[in-house]
């Protein structure tokens, strides 16, 4: 055999696909061969340096499929469209639940309240922050765009909010319940059965199907919020 | 999807990205039968059909995207929300030997989609402003081995590669699957994997020898 035949078979070799016989005629042939033994050396470090340098892709590559993986557990669309009415008919009477609860403000903190609704960390201004890059510009946004803290409860972009897109709703507009500028804390609810990203694997998901239980949660460096409460 | 998080975004040329009819000979031609299968299969709505597809297409995906727009976070996410896009609209996936086709043109979609978020954030997007700030993450990881390939000249080059060697070369040397799975992936015996994965080896080390 030629050299050239013997340096299509390293890698093979190195991936262990030869048979033993062919492994057994090559290693005899990089003995006694010094530019198959250096052409062995090479691509050797061709293989190191492109595993090194890849190994974020992998990393992403599998993320993408895990993510991807529960998301199709999700119901699709043809079996969704039938909720649709009920669930903005469920989404008008909440609103109207929210607007009363403004319009008429009981005692209760909004701290105890949401502790109620078993929320515990809702860093809206981390989130914020990871829109724009600058938790201030993206406050001046809001009060530009929305006036989110003079008042609630109102209905924002949510793609614009968050750059989460609502691919399944069939609207991006979403209630905020409340965006205490001081305190930086707010609420989203989602229509149920909606979902969408947050950036990279950082999942913002509803999951219940049954009414507006609401369940936001994110996965990824920072959680966001977590909201159980069936409304 | 969430573009703004501080991600680089390289905009190419728009006629660069739409340029998808030329492609129209690509794809797995060895494994079109399966292909049909599979899509008649997602189409009926079968998950399983649906696993398979983001398995065998979510590395070419990402390696599509990444050589558009060189952020692997935000490839990342155009890559999910293209797999997404795609499970929510199988049923208009017309062509069952297309379905390679119909998948990058939808990424190509959320990338564009992207952008445009991007611009509305006042993310940089042109080329200057990438530059300037690879240069200045250069700076900051105080200055990597020269030798050592990147993952952006790496996916670049499989990216230039041809049709038939692509896909043989993303599986292999970005997902790193064993041969047998890249054979049935592509439809191929192993003895050709063998084969394909020598020349793509070629190929890679000319064209990385040049950028290096």
């Amino acid at each position: 055999m030629k050299c050239e035949e013997y340096q299509d078979q390293l890698l093979p070799y190195m991936d262990r696909q030869l048979s033993p016989a062919e492994e057994a005629d090559l290693i005899e042939h990089l003995k006694g061969c010094a530019v198959c033994a250096e052409e062995m050396k090479e691509i050797k470090q061709f293989s190191r340096q492109i595993h090194n340098a890849t190994i974020p892709f992998r990393q992403a590559s599998e993320r993408i499929r895990s993510h991807a993986l529960s998301v199709e557990r999700a119901p699709a669309p043809s079996r969704f469209r039938k909720f649709l009415v009920p669930a903005w008919i469920g989404a008008a009477i909440v609103l109207i639940v929210i607007v009363g609860y403004f319009a008429f403000p009981s005692r209760t903190s909004d701290i105890e309240r949401l502790a109620s609704w078993g929320i515990g960390r809702y860093p809206l201004l981390d989130q914020a922050h990871a829109v724009s890059g600058n938790a201030e510009t993206v406050r001046a946004w809001f009060q530009e765009h929305h006036h989110i803290d003079v008042a609630p409860p109102q209905r924002v972009n949510y793609s614009e909010l968050t750059g989460c897109k609502m691919t399944q709703f069939g609207s991006e507009q979403v209630p905020i319940l409340r965006f205490n500028g001081k305190q930086t804390r707010a609420v989203f609810i989602l229509p149920s059965e909606s979902y969408g990203f947050l950036g990279g694997n950082r999942e913002v998901r509803v999951l219940s199907r049954k009414g507006f239980r609401i369940e936001l949660w994110a996965e990824g460096k920072t959680p966001y919020m977590a909201l159980t409460k069936e409304l | 999807m969430n573009i703004p998080l501080g991600g680089a975004i390289l905009e190419r040329e728009l006629t660069d990205l739409i340029a998808m009819s030329k492609d129209s000979s690509e794809s797995e031609s060895a494994s079109v039968d399966s292909t049909a299968e599979l899509t008649r299969r997602w189409r009926s709505g079968d998950l399983a059909a649906f696993e398979r597809v983001v398995d065998r297409f979510s590395g070419p995906l990402l390696s599509y995207v990444l050589s558009k727009i060189n952020h692997l976070q935000d490839g990342e996410d155009i890559v999910q929300e293209t797999l997404i896009r795609a499970h929510r609209s199988v049923h208009q996936l017309r062509d069952e030997n297309r379905m390679w086709l119909w998948l990058k043109q939808i990424a190509h979609n959320a990338t564009m989609d992207a952008l445009k978020r991007a611009r509305r954030w006042g993310i940089p997007t042109s080329s200057e402003e990438i530059q300037e700030m690879e240069l200045e993450r250069k700076r900051n990881e105080g200055g990597s081995h020269q030798d050592d390939l990147n993952m952006e000249t790496i996916v670049a080059a499989i990216e230039t590669l041809p049709d038939t060697y692509r896909l043989t070369a993303i599986y292999y040397y970005l997902e790193e699957w064993p041969y047998a799975k890249i054979a049935e992936v592509l439809g191929i015996d192993q003895a050709t994997v063998r084969q394909r994965i020598s020349r793509v080896t070629k190929l890679l080390r000319e064209s990385l020898k040049k950028v290096r």
